[in-house]
């Protein structure tokens, strides 16, 4: 009995019996699917934060606001404090040595009109240092000046996705006027295209300045980041500890365990970012792993059942010449087809699902030769680990017993 | 080919199952020849041990003792796989039960045993064609069991113990779950097989259906209690019918 003819054999078993294939099918493909995903988002998130990193420069510190000691529960709260202010901002600006420009952002979404264009999205209240500081720059016409920022200037500039979903492609944003939460600004200028993000792309926000942000448009005076840029890198430890202790001093609190806010430089952005992404692969790996385990065993379960039922067909193949170890072929091969065909389909399953989660997520694409070629190892060796045992069960069967069997 | 050519010889062979106070003793010390071109119908109530010792002829199961020698062969000390080989090339069997695989066409239930067989792949279904012509069954070759009639089934299973060109053909009650009719039908092709030269051992219950053979062997409880040559076979021992074996 050829390998060719015992793949067919195994197709028309399975093909026979749709359902019960489809499932048994299921536990493989989601495991082989979580494993493409889990490979392809732990190298395109780290791919986009790395990239992130190298494009902001490395002398960069964020202030965020915090809850107080417990990191965990910092992070958790991390923005929604109400601990950083504008004096703040400015006083690390004045009193900071190490410092040379301090960017303070406060932002929120909400509905912005123009013409029949109605969207919804992100309104970045900042400072004309953020050009700088975020190394993000105005492609046509200017940024938000000093002087818009004293004199609470109703002027927005826009992210780009924010011109193509507020424009009509070709209509030239400058100096027309939008509504921001039913207030009229005038456009002053369009951001170039700053690409993929991890969480929300710049490109999707619209500018305007801190001061109108917080008291024209959402009457807010706290800051929901400082970003800092310091002005040599080997001074980032000694601008940290400074910051730290001007802000300590300027809210009263004594111990620097109970800090209402965090400073965190690069590197420490990269390590949270790479904690989550792990964190997620992780779990994903552990979907996998089980998902691959209980596939396994629904193979096994499944041939088991496919042995039993076909007993007397297994002696008449006996009987007619088959020996053991063309019954044992028979059945590793219907095994190994229904866990590959599974691992294909989760094959197909993950690179959709890691395509869709790149979209959301903002990083590239990534779907390296090694996964595919380890999903689709993986679904083989299952389909022969968890494929054994029936075989072995079938080839063992004595001709006369199989052929009397009912 | 030679004349008398004894094809199976079985001496003092003994199948016994289980152990201690389930011990069954199916085949007590049966001694027996068979010539090549000889047609048998083996005959006794059930339980007498008459499945089991052809199970033993073809090779399906050991003997507890005695000795088998197939064409020969001796066959009773062999492995396995030997013995598939064995059943593979020398045998053929037909089953009350058919035992055809389900949704697989005629012609690839006739091919089967090829498929384990050491013997070139090639012009598989050329083979298989020709042997479903010898039944009778060519214009059906592509339809799959359920969609044939009992005694059409019946001759794919010949036509798929043919396959292999064999010595011997062991059949199993063949004509037990047919009706008459196509009981006879069944008959007729072994009639037919026989005198091509097959050598056949078919058990069976009816005695009329044992008639169409040249010897009939009686069991019970394991022992041969009479074994007669039938109408048929002291005709075709006058007319030298087994001798020449190749007789149209």
């Amino acid at each position: 009995m050829n390998v060719i003819q015992n793949i067919k054999t195994a197709l028309k078993g399975i093909a026979v019996n749709k359902m019960r294939s489809g499932l048994t099918m299921l536990g493989i493909m989601i495991g082989v699917g979580a494993v493409i995903a889990m490979v392809s988002i732990g190298s395109g998130a780290s791919s986009s934060v790395t990239s992130r990193i190298q494009s902001l420069g490395s002398n960069l510190l964020m202030v965020m606001p915090g809850m107080g000691g417990n990191q965990a529960g910092a992070r958790q709260a991390m923005g929604t404090a109400t601990t950083l202010t504008n004096e703040d901002a400015q006083a690390v600006e004045d009193e900071v040595p190490t410092v040379k420009f301090v960017s303070p952002q406060f932002s929120s979404s909400t509905q912005v009109v123009y013409s029949n264009q109605n969207i919804n999205t992100q309104i970045t209240g900042v400072t004309s240092e953020y050009e700088e500081v975020h190394n993000f720059h105005v492609e046509f016409g200017q940024f938000i000046s000093s002087g818009d920022e004293t004199g609470q200037s109703r002027v927005a500039v826009l992210g780009q996705n924010a011109v193509a979903d507020l424009f009509e492609s070709g209509e030239d944003p400058i100096s027309k006027t939008i509504k921001i939460k039913n207030i009229p600004f005038k456009v002053v200028g369009v951001m170039e295209l700053k690409g993929e993000a991890a969480m929300q792309s710049p490109d999707d926000s619209i500018f305007i300045p801190l001061s109108t942000a917080q008291n024209r448009v959402f009457g807010e005076d706290r800051l929901q980041s400082i970003y800092v840029q310091v002005k040599n890198e080997e001074e980032m430890d000694l601008a940290s500890d400074q910051i730290e202790a001007l802000l300590l001093n300027r809210h009263n609190i004594g111990d620097s365990s109970e800090a209402d806010f965090r400073i965190m430089n690069q590197a420490d952005i990269l390590s949270t970012v790479t904690e989550v992404t792990s964190t997620l692969s992780l779990l994903l790996g552990g979907i996998a792993a089980i998902s691959l385990i209980v596939g396994g065993i629904g193979v096994m379960n499944i041939m088991l059942v496919s042995v039993t039922e076909r007993t007397r067909e297994i002696g008449l193949r006996k009987a007619v010449g088959a020996k053991s170890k063309d019954i044992l072929g028979q059945f590793l091969i219907e095994s190994l087809v229904l866990s590959l065909i599974g691992g294909i389909l989760g094959l197909i399953l993950g690179i959709i699902g890691s395509l869709i989660l790149s979209m959301v997520g903002g990083w590239p694409f990534v779907v390296t030769i090694s996964s595919v070629l380890l999903a689709t190892i993986f679904s083989a060796a299952i389909g022969i680990f968890f494929g054994i045992y029936p075989a072995r069960r079938a080839s063992r069967l004595n001709p006369i017993e199989a052929l009397r069997y009912e | 080919m030679q004349n008398k050519n004894t094809i199976i010889e079985i001496d003092n062979i003994t199948k016994t199952y289980g152990a201690g106070a389930t011990l069954v003793e199916a085949v007590r010390g049966i001694s027996l020849k068979i010539q090549e071109g000889e047609f048998v119908a083996i005959m006794g109530p059930s339980g007498s041990g008459k499945s089991t010792l052809l199970h033993l002829l073809g090779g399906l199961d050991q003997a507890t003792s005695g000795q088998y020698i197939l064409d020969g062969v001796a066959v009773n000390n062999m492995d396995d796989d030997s013995l598939a080989e064995v059943r593979n090339e020398k045998i053929g069997f037909v089953f009350q039960q058919f035992n055809l695989l389900a949704r697989t066409s005629a012609i690839d239930n006739v091919t089967l045993p090829l498929t384990y067989g050491s013997g070139s792949k090639k012009d598989l279904r050329q083979q298989a064609i020709q042997v479903l012509k010898d039944v009778g069954l060519e214009e059906r070759a592509h339809h799959k069991p359920n969609e044939l009639s009992g005694g059409q089934q019946q001759r794919v299973a010949i036509a798929r113990a043919l396959i292999n060109n064999p010595s011997i053909i062991l059949a199993d009650e063949p004509t037990g779950n047919l009706d008459t009719k196509s009981g006879d039908e069944i008959m007729t092709i072994f009639d037919r097989l026989n005198d091509e030269g097959k050598t056949i051992i078919l058990i069976t219950h009816e005695r009329y259906i044992a008639e169409h053979t040249q010897r009939i062997i009686y069991l019970q409880d394991g022992n041969i209690i009479e074994d007669e040559a039938t109408a048929n076979g002291k005709n075709a021992a006058k007319t030298g019918h087994i001798q020449s074996g190749e007789q149209e």
